[in-house]
C-alpha cells in the first residue's frame, strides 16, 4: 500500500467538512428519520389527524398481495437489467481490448446512452416497440410475434428491462475496460503459451481477476434499477399495464403523491432505505476485503 | 498473442456490428423518424428511407411547444447550478478526507457512501415537505437542491481518491515559505487537481441531468421551470403522439449533453474508474 500522508490541525478539517454535514443533515438524516417516524403513524390524506400506530402501517404491507407483487416485480426487473447490462458490456469491454482498428470511434459511441437521460432513453425504446409503426415491433410483428406492451405486462417488463440495461451499458463498459486493460499481458501470454484457448483464457483467468470490478458493478447496478430507473418507468409504461412494471420506488411515488397514502409509503420508503443501506453496509466490507490485492 | 485467424477475427467483428447495432439503432432510429412526415411513420410497410423526408419537424417543434427552448435552458441551468454548487462543497470536504485526520472521519465517510447510493426519490414525501416548510416548491432550488445534496456524497468520493495520489511534498513547501491553508488549497491543490475536477463535474452533470426529471414532476408545477425531460411529453397527447417531432426535440435536447461528453470524456473515462475503485 502506498503511504498517506496526512496534516494535523484541530479545527480546519471540522471548518471544510461542515457545510456538507449539515447538508446531510437537513436533506438526508431529516427527511430520513421524518419518513421513519410517518411510518408509524396513520394519517388522514389532509393532515388534519394522525395516530400512533406502531408497526401497523408495515403489518399492512406485508399482509398485502400488491405490495408482495412489486416486490417481486422489482426484484424481476433489477435481476434481469443487471444481468443484462453487465454481460453485454462486458462482452463490448472484451471486444474493445481486442479491437485493433477504430479503437477510439468505437469507445466514443459506446458512451452516448450515458448521455441520454432515463426519461428520454424511455422515450426512444417506446418509439421503437410501439405497436404499429416501431421498427422492432414491426419486424417482431412479420416474424409472426405479435408486440402490444400497451395491453400485455411481460412485454412492457421486457421493454423497460431493454431501456434500463441499456442506459447503464456505458457506465459499466468504463469499469470493465479499466478491468481488463489492468490485467498483466504476460499472465496471459503465459496462458496461451501453455495452449489455452481464448474462451479457456477468459473463464480462467479475466474473469476471476476482474471479479472485484464485477462485484462492485453488481451493486451499482441493483442500486441503479431499484432507484434511477423511475424516469424509465414513468415514461415508458407509468407501471402499467395492472401494475406489471409498478417497482417498489415507482409505489412509492403513486401511493403518496397520487394516492396520498403518507404512512403507507413512508413505511415503503422505511423499508427501501433497509434495503440499501444493507447494499451498502455489504458492499463497504467487500471492497475493504478484496481490491487490495 | 494478438494473432487471430481470419475466421476469429471475422467473428469478432460480426458481433462487434450486432452489439454496436443495440447501441446505436436508439439514436439511428430518432434521427430517421425525426427526418419522415408524421403521416409517414403511419405509412406501412415500413419505410427507412423515402423521397419525402425533410428537417420541416425541427422547425416546427417550436410552435407545437411554445416553451421547447425555455426547457431546454432549463435543462441545462439546473444542471450547470447543481454542478457548481456541489463543487463549492465537494472540493474543501474531498480535501480535508484527503489530507486531515480528524475525528469521526470514517464515521462521516460511511454516511456518505450510504447517500451515495441513496436517490431522492426513496424520501420523495419527507423531502416535499421539507421544502414546502422552506417555502422552495414550485422554484429553481425545488430540483437544483436536493439534487445537489444528493450528489455530493458521490462527488466527495471520486475527488477524495485523486487528491490523495497528489504528492504532499508540494503542499508541505508552500507550508514552509508560508502559505495559510486556505492559500494552499486555492493556489496549489486545486490547479493540480484539474483532472479530477472535470471528472466530478461531468459525473454529477450527468447525475443531476438524469435525476431532474423526478424533481420537476414532484417538486414543481410551474411550466415555465420545467427541465426538457418533463416538457417533451407535451409532444404527446391523449389521442395520438407527435413522433417525429418528440424525436427531433429529444434530439435537440441531447446534443448539448453530448458536446460537453465528447469534449471531456477521456477524463471522465480515466478518472471515473480510479476513483471508484481505489486504484
Amino acid at each position: 500500500m502506498e503511504k498517506r500522508s496526512t496534516f494535523n490541525n484541530l479545527w480546519l478539517p471540522y471548518l471544510l467538512v461542515a457545510p456538507q454535514i449539515i447538508i446531510t443533515f437537513i436533506f438526508f438524516l431529516w427527511p430520513a428519520s421524518q419518513a421513519l417516524y410517518q411510518s408509524f403513524l396513520l394519517e388522514d390524506a389532509f393532515g388534519l389527524s394522525s395516530e400512533f400506530v406502531w408497526f401497523e402501517n408495515f403489518e399492512e404491507l406485508f399482509s398485502d398481495p400488491l405490495y408482495l407483487d412489486s416486490f417481486y416485480t422489482t426484484v424481476l426487473f433489477s435481476v434481469s437489467t443487471t444481468f443484462l447490462s453487465l454481460s453485454l458490456s462486458l462482452m463490448f469491454a472484451v471486444m474493445a481490448d481486442r479491437v485493433i482498428r477504430g479503437e477510439m470511434a468505437y469507445k466514443s459511441i459506446l458512451l452516448w446512452p450515458y448521455a441520454v437521460a432515463p426519461a428520454v432513453a424511455g422515450v426512444l425504446w417506446m418509439f421503437m416497440f410501439n405497436t404499429g409503426n416501431g421498427i422492432l415491433a414491426l419486424t417482431l410483428q412479420s416474424l409472426g410475434y405479435e408486440w402490444n406492451h400497451v395491453l400485455r405486462g411481460g412485454q412492457a417488463m421486457v421493454l423497460v428491462i431493454i431501456a434500463a440495461a441499456w442506459k447503464q451499458i456505458s457506465y459499466n463498459f468504463i469499469f470493465f475496460l479499466a478491468g481488463l486493460q489492468s490485467i498483466p499481458k504476460s499472465m496471459l501470454e503465459a496462458s496461451a503459451i501453455d495452449g489455452a484457448g481464448p474462451v479457456k483464457r477468459f473463464w480462467t483467468i479475466v474473469f476471476p481477476l476482474i471479479s472485484p470490478t464485477t462485484f462492485f458493478l453488481i451493486v451499482v447496478n441493483v442500486v441503479y434499477a431499484f432507484f434511477d430507473t423511475f424516469g424509465i418507468i414513468h415514461a415508458v409504461t407509468q407501471g402499467g399495464p395492472y401494475k406489471s412494471t409498478e417497482i417498489l420506488v415507482y409505489k412509492v411515488y403513486n401511493d403518496g403523491f397520487v394516492g396520498l397514502d403518507l404512512g403507507g409509503s413512508s413505511a415503503q420508503s422505511v423499508i427501501l432505505m433497509i434495503i440499501v443501506v444493507s447494499l451498502t453496509v455489504f458492499q463497504f466490507r467487500y471492497i475493504e476485503r478484496r481490491v487490495q490485492y | 498473442m494478438g494473432k487471430y485467424t481470419l475466421l476469429q477475427k471475422t467473428g469478432l467483428y460480426l458481433a462487434m456490428t450486432v452489439f454496436m447495432t443495440f447501441i446505436l439503432l436508439p439514436f439511428l432510429e430518432m434521427f430517421m423518424a425525426s427526418l419522415r412526415p408524421l403521416e409517414h411513420l403511419f405509412r406501412s410497410p415500413y419505410q427507412f428511407w423515402s423521397n419525402d423526408m425533410s428537417f420541416q419537424a425541427y422547425f416546427d417543434i417550436w410552435n407545437t411547444v411554445p416553451m421547447l427552448a425555455r426547457y431546454i435552458f432549463n435543462s441545462v441551468f439546473l444542471a450547470s447550478v447543481t454542478t457548481a454548487l456541489c463543487l463549492s462543497f465537494v472540493i474543501p470536504a474531498a480535501y480535508a478526507y484527503a489530507r486531515f485526520h480528524f475525528k469521526g472521519k470514517s464515521v462521516t465517510l460511511g454516511l456518505f457512501l450510504a447517500v451515495n447510493m441513496f436517490a431522492g426519490a426513496v424520501l420523495l414525501i419527507p423531502l416535499y415537505k421539507l421544502l414546502r416548510s422552506m417555502g422552495l416548491l414550485n422554484t429553481y432550488a425545488a430540483m437544483f437542491v436536493p439534487g445537489a445534496a444528493f450528489l455530493v456524497p458521490t462527488g466527495i468520493w471520486l475527488l477524495k481518491s485523486y487528491l490523495e495520489k497528489i504528492p504532499i511534498e508540494l503542499e508541505e513547501s508552500a507550508w514552509i515559505d508560508g502559505a495559510s491553508r486556505i492559500y494552499i488549497l486555492r493556489k496549489v491543490v486545486i490547479p493540480l487537481a484539474v483532472p479530477g475536477l472535470i471528472v466530478v463535474g461531468v459525473a454529477t452533470f450527468i447525475g443531476a441531468y438524469a435525476q431532474q426529471f423526478l424533481f420537476a414532476i414532484t417538486f414543481n408545477q410551474k411550466r415555465e421551470f420545467m427541465p426538457l425531460p418533463a416538457g417533451i411529453f407535451e409532444f404527446v397527447g391523449y389521442q395520438s403522439v407527435i413522433w417525429n417531432q418528440l424525436m427531433a426535440a429529444s434530439i435537440v435536447g441531447i446534443i448539448p449533453v453530448l458536446l460537453i461528453f465528447l469534449f471531456l470524456q477521456r477524463y471522465l473515462v480515466e478518472g471515473l474508474t480510479k476513483g471508484a475503485l481505489k486504484g
